[in-house]
């Protein structure tokens, strides 16, 4: 394994370059300009130019982009144009908020997912699986907006049961903090593990078909061990790939629940960083996204070698 | 100790809320015999308020909606105007005299002003503070006032003597705006570390995108005020989970809400409103364009939009439809000329098709705002009516405002101002759609001899003559209509008494306290 | 394990994959699928034949209840939304008939180029990496932005955030059928690479693909709706779901039926699209 990740260092190289550059120029593509959230919409053009003077914003492009990378690599992110901090201060104090959301709404897509997948491949009875592929096409299709709409409606005001708006972290108060995280998590959870429930059950259906299965049910395997030995060890790769996937979604969902939700984490920063043309934070943010896709991705691949034998990593 | 806890009821489960106020209601009878329903002050309390812009501590001396909940209970200015009788009050100035050329001006300040800091106040901060109105890189909508001064004397720890380059009508629009800064800590302010005012709140903490923290000065020259220990300004930049968090008991009042949002609570006495500042909208085109080089061309739009149903559908019928920029019922605000361009579809197709111009297309340049958006959809609909062939072009908000400083929004463009509250003749240089370099192209030796009649006016009634005559010529040139004038509401929790609002929307807490 | 192989060595892109798939629409899955997708399809794109008044007929009667006249009720503008809806789906089916396929295509040879060169293939992995990484809907602001509020940028949008997706299900196949003795033994007797991946690799990638393309319909709309939020979307007053969606989401409180028309029409295609997905899967699983 530390061949297969030696292996992929330079490709992990280039891609945290190339998209440096792609984090660098397309917001810089956007028409707007970083002097003008701070001078304002009224400003007269000799007021703006006076606050992009001192924001030190003029300088040639190329030239920013190799200051920019020059004191990363010394590991300083600078400094918001928006909000006169370090970049690193700010995505310091959204991260926790922000992994808290993932992390519980990766666990309930993991159990909601595999609960239906699995359900829906083993139940026998045609109405009972008609049924589950309705609830969950209607769990795929109902925006995360709504859904988290719905939950404040249903359990924040009608039923004041859980609170709806802000959050505490985690690690500052653990029972309170939950009660904040959870609706968030279940809404940006729902459509995710239908997606993963459905890749499943297509996957567990097809490995069905092949001669192994109908030697081992042959062999008198009961179902409950031949479903976690054979059938999900086999199907798991698809759903593997799936979470994969999604994981690296989940910062992108993440930015319209934590809005309804009112918390403040990276999606909420990526989104304002976007409206004031706070390029360094921008930069800050979709680098550091890619890169923690790219550690999921090689994550995945090992995952799915270490059920499949076949799969040599190194390949 | 009870107004803290009252929040925290509705977000406690049903019954064991009524257990609580069971318990409440016999201790407070026990307790209090009598209690008089609208119930004295009292001390102590926190409170929080959403806001739906992030706050720029960087633009203390420029009118920001992001500021507008906090900045005057952290800064002071040298007057305020009473926003019902539009009366100018003193607050840091103790009092001032104009000279009978209107050339100068000598202000006497209080003498028991502190900073934050604990420092007193002087004349020089004063000076400090006007100076740095007029720089450019503040960015101020009423620097231009402060660029007239011909210089700014201090005579003593409590004097200063103005004079000015002309008589300046509005220097009351740049005091009001003027908040009064500390020299020492100025340069402190942008990332939050050191917001210094004389305010009844200290600024204690920023968290950027999540929230403002204000804490109680203990060294307020009224020693009274203010009642709250604390308000937590808490940044929610989406209007539904604004009111989620109203409704939810999270926060006891929500600013910056849309027109939209705030309609289900009417008639709810849980809640109540505080109108105050507000914004214009505008339709504007370029006279420099075609087809809108023509004056019937233009003079057709005012006909062609009906005001009436933007009023109703977008804004609830709250707003003020109107011709005019100016604020409603200031001087030389006319009736007749507000109405003058009522919805006339008919008249509007005719003078379209004399001018030749059935057909053509208008791109017309919209924000992303929700408001303007929907505005757009009556005007294309409106124009569509009349034989033009209008196109959106939704530009995000970061865009959309560069190309406003520039004067650059194409040959036809819905604008959203919130300067409500500003004079006249504040109005005429501060607001992109009239002043030089505006989008519309338009600038003319008559404007000119118009609009600077306006600024020198030095009674109300030669204001009142200078600004009918200036709106007539306006209306007739019609390249910019002003489509309505709508109020700021703010939303409150019944439970927060005392809050007052300035003339420009900014919310004041020094006497805001949680009734028991 | 010799059994499964012949089997996969069958299904090769051409002949019986065609008559396989067709198969599919005699099961009752696929029929109801196919008959709803059809009915949808129809009624949107001759909603100009149908309603020939167009979508912006606006009125005084603002967010009225549901009722004969409008079964949907009003809009805050007093517009029937009935007709919005229909409008919208034929704003966002012609999204989805254009964006979806072209996604599909690109992602899964992509996905698959690293049949022919295990350098390529990686090369495009990591580019995929990239989009993945980018916060979903930054990307889409991003290119909105750049390209200017309309239908090709939200075309760019759909197209480019589901190439990973259906790129890296490829690839998965890719490597899951690289190793298996068929193609190891393809490769032995001299069968060229473009072959093995276009005769081999492509026919096993395929049912993931098509599921994940059914699946993406969902996403494509919600990619619309979410840039709607941000009123980067189709300009108005073109209406479209997800502007409908957004819009009713701000009148929930004072009109619940506003969103609930448009939310019944996206569930429908979700439904109608899955069902499809299923069917041609079954249909490829008991061959």
């Amino acid at each position: 394994m530390l061949t297969f990740l030696l292996k992929k260092l330079p490709s992990v190289v280039v891609v945290a370059i190339a998209s440096s550059l792609i984090a660098f120029i397309l917001p810089r593509m956007a028409p707007g300009d970083p002097a003008v959230a701070l001078a304002g919409s009224d400003a007269s053009p000799e007021q703006l130019a006076a606050v992009r003077e001192q924001i030190g914003l003029n300088g040639p492009l190329h030239e920013q982009y190799f200051h920019w990378m020059w004191n990363l690599l010394h590991g300083d992110l600078g400094r918001s144009f928006a909000m006169r901090r370090p970049v690193s201060t700010l995505i310091m104090s959204r991260l926790e908020s922000t992994v808290e959301l993932a992390a519980l709404a990766l666990m309930l897509m993991i159990i909601i997912g595999f609960t239906l997948g699995i359900l829906s491949a083993t139940l026998r009875h045609q109405s009972a699986r008609a049924g589950l592929d309705i609830l969950n096409t209607i769990c795929l299709a109902t925006p995360p907006f709504l859904t988290g709409l719905l939950l404040i409606l249903l359990l924040g005001i009608a039923f004041p049961i859980l609170p709806v708006s802000g959050e505490i972290g985690l690690l500052r108060d653990p029972l309170k903090g939950l009660q904040f995280l959870i609706l968030p998590a279940f809404a940006l959870a729902l459509p995710q593990a239908a997606v993963v429930a459905r890749l499943l059950t297509t996957a567990i259906n097809s490995v069905r078909g092949e001669d192994f299965i109908d030697l081992a049910k042959a062999k008198g395997v009961p179902p409950g061990r031949l479903m976690r030995r054979h059938l999900l060890r086999n199907s798991l790769g698809p759903a593997i790939v799936a979470i994969g996937l999604r994981a690296g979604e989940l910062l992108g969902g993440a930015i319209v629940i934590e809005a309804i939700f009112a918390r403040n984490g990276l999606g909420q920063l990526a989104v304002s960083s976007v409206q004031n043309r706070d390029y360094l934070v921008l930069q800050a943010l979709i680098l550091g996204a890619v890169l923690v896709a790219v550690l999921i991705q090689l994550l995945s691949e090992i995952t799915i070698a270490a059920l499949d034998p076949r799969i040599r990593l190194e390949s | 100790m009870t107004n803290r806890i009252l929040p925290a009821i509705r977000h406690a489960r049903p019954i064991g809320g009524m257990i609580f106020w069971a318990v409440l209601a016999f201790g407070l009878c026990a307790a209090v015999p009598a209690k008089a329903q609208d119930s004295k002050p009292v001390r102590g309390g926190a409170i929080t308020v959403s806001q739906t812009a992030d706050a720029q501590p960087r633009n203390i001396l420029t009118l920001r909606a992001g500021n507008s909940p906090w900045v005057k209970n952290v800064f002071e200015t040298l007057t305020q105007t009473d926003p019902k009788t539009f009366e100018v009050k003193p607050l840091l100035a103790k009092s001032w005299k104009v000279a009978a050329d209107g050339l100068s001006m000598e202000i006497v300040l209080r003498d028991d002003v502190t900073f934050h800091t604990g420092r007193r106040m002087t004349a020089d901060d004063v000076k400090f503070t006007l100076e740095t109105m007029a720089l450019p890189e503040t960015a101020a909508q009423v620097g231009f006032i402060a660029k007239e001064f011909q210089s700014i004397d201090v005579t003593s720890p409590t004097t200063l003597t103005i004079k000015f380059k002309k008589p300046l009508a509005n220097i009351f629009d740049l005091f009001e705006e003027a908040n009064v800064i500390d020299k020492e800590t100025y340069t402190k302010r942008e990332d939050g570390s050191q917001v210094i005012g004389t305010g009844p709140f200290k600024f204690a903490k920023w968290t950027p995108g999540a929230s403002i923290m204000l804490e109680r000065y203990t060294g307020y020259r009224d020693r009274n005020l203010p009642y709250l220990d604390s308000i937590e300004f808490a940044i929610i930049t989406d209007s539904t989970a604004s009111v989620s968090a109203l409704r939810s008991g999270r926060s006891v009042m929500a600013t910056g809400l849309s027109q939209n949002d705030l309609v289900e609570f009417e008639g709810n006495p849980q809640y109540q409103f505080l109108n105050s500042g507000g914004a214009i909208y505008p339709f504007g085109v370029n006279v420099t364009k075609a087809p809108f080089d023509k004056k019937e061309v233009r003079q057709a739009l005012g006909y062609a939009i009906d005001r009436q149903r933007i009023n109703e559908q977008v804004f609830g019928g709250i707003g003020t439809p109107t011709d005019l920029f100016w604020g409603v019922g200031s001087p030389g605000y006319g009736e007749e000329q507000a109405n003058r361009y009522s919805y006339d579809p008919t008249k509007a197709k005719a003078l379209i098709e004399k001018a030749g111009a059935t057909g053509a297309k208008v791109p017309i340049i919209v924000p992303s705002i929700p408001a303007n958006r929907s505005i757009f959809e009556i005007v294309q609909n409106n124009l569509k009516e009349i034989g033009l062939a209008p196109e959106a072009v939704v530009l995000d908000v970061a865009d959309f405002d560069k190309r406003q400083v520039a004067g650059d929004l194409g040959p036809a463009f819905l604008l959203i101002h919130g300067q409500v509250g500003f004079s006249t003749a504040t109005l005429l240089s501060s607001l992109p759609s009239l002043r030089q370099g505006n989008p519309s192209g338009f600038w003319s030796d008559q404007y000119v001899t118009l609009r600077n009649a306006v600024t020198a006016a030095n009674s109300p009634d030669a204001t009142d003559k200078a600004v009918k005559a200036l709106s007539d010529y306006m209306l007739d040139e019609a390249f910019s209509l002003s489509l309505l004038q709508t109020p700021g509401q703010t939303i409150l929790s019944d439970t927060l008494k005392g809050v007052k609002a300035t003339l420009r929307s900014q919310m004041l807490y020094g006497e805001a306290y949680l009734a028991e | 394990m010799a059994a499964p192989q012949s089997k996969l060595i069958h299904r090769h892109w051409f002949n019986p994959s065609i008559a396989g798939y067709m198969q599919a629409f005699t099961t009752t899955r696929g029929i109801v699928a196919l008959t709803v997708i059809i009915l949808i399809s129809a009624l949107a794109f001759l909603a100009p034949f149908i309603f020939p008044l167009g979508y912006d007929i606006q009125s005084r009667e603002s967010l009225r209840a549901p009722s004969l006249v409008h079964f949907f009720g009003t809009d805050e503008l007093g517009r029937d939304l009935f007709v919005r809806s229909i409008y919208g789906l034929r704003s966002d089916l012609t999204l989805v008939y254009c964006a979806v396929p072209v996604s599909m295509v690109a992602g899964t040879l992509l996905g698959l180029i690293g049949a022919v060169s295990p350098r390529l293939g990686n090369f495009v992995q990591r580019c995929l990496d990239i989009i993945v990484g980018f916060p979903g809907l930054i990307l889409g602001i991003c290119v909105v932005l750049v390209l200017g509020a309309g239908w090709t940028a939200l075309l760019v949008a759909i197209v480019i955030s589901g190439l990973p997706s259906f790129g890296r299900l490829a690839r998965a196949t890719l490597l899951a059928q690289q190793q298996r003795e068929y193609v190891i033994a393809a490769r032995t007797l001299g069968v060229g690479k473009w072959q093995i991946m276009v005769r081999h690799i492509l026919p096993n990638a395929i049912d993931p693909i098509i599921v994940q393309g059914a699946v993406f319909v969902v996403s494509a709309i919600f990619i619309e709706a979410a840039l709607s939020i941000v009123g980067l979307g189709l300009q108005p007053p073109e209406p479209s779901l997800g502007t409908l969606l957004n819009n009713g989401m701000r009148y929930v409180s004072r009109a619940p039926t506003y969103v609930l028309g448009p939310t019944v029409i996206l569930i429908l295609v979700a439904l109608a699209f899955s069902m499809l997905a299923d069917a041609l899967n079954d249909t490829v699983n008991r061959k």
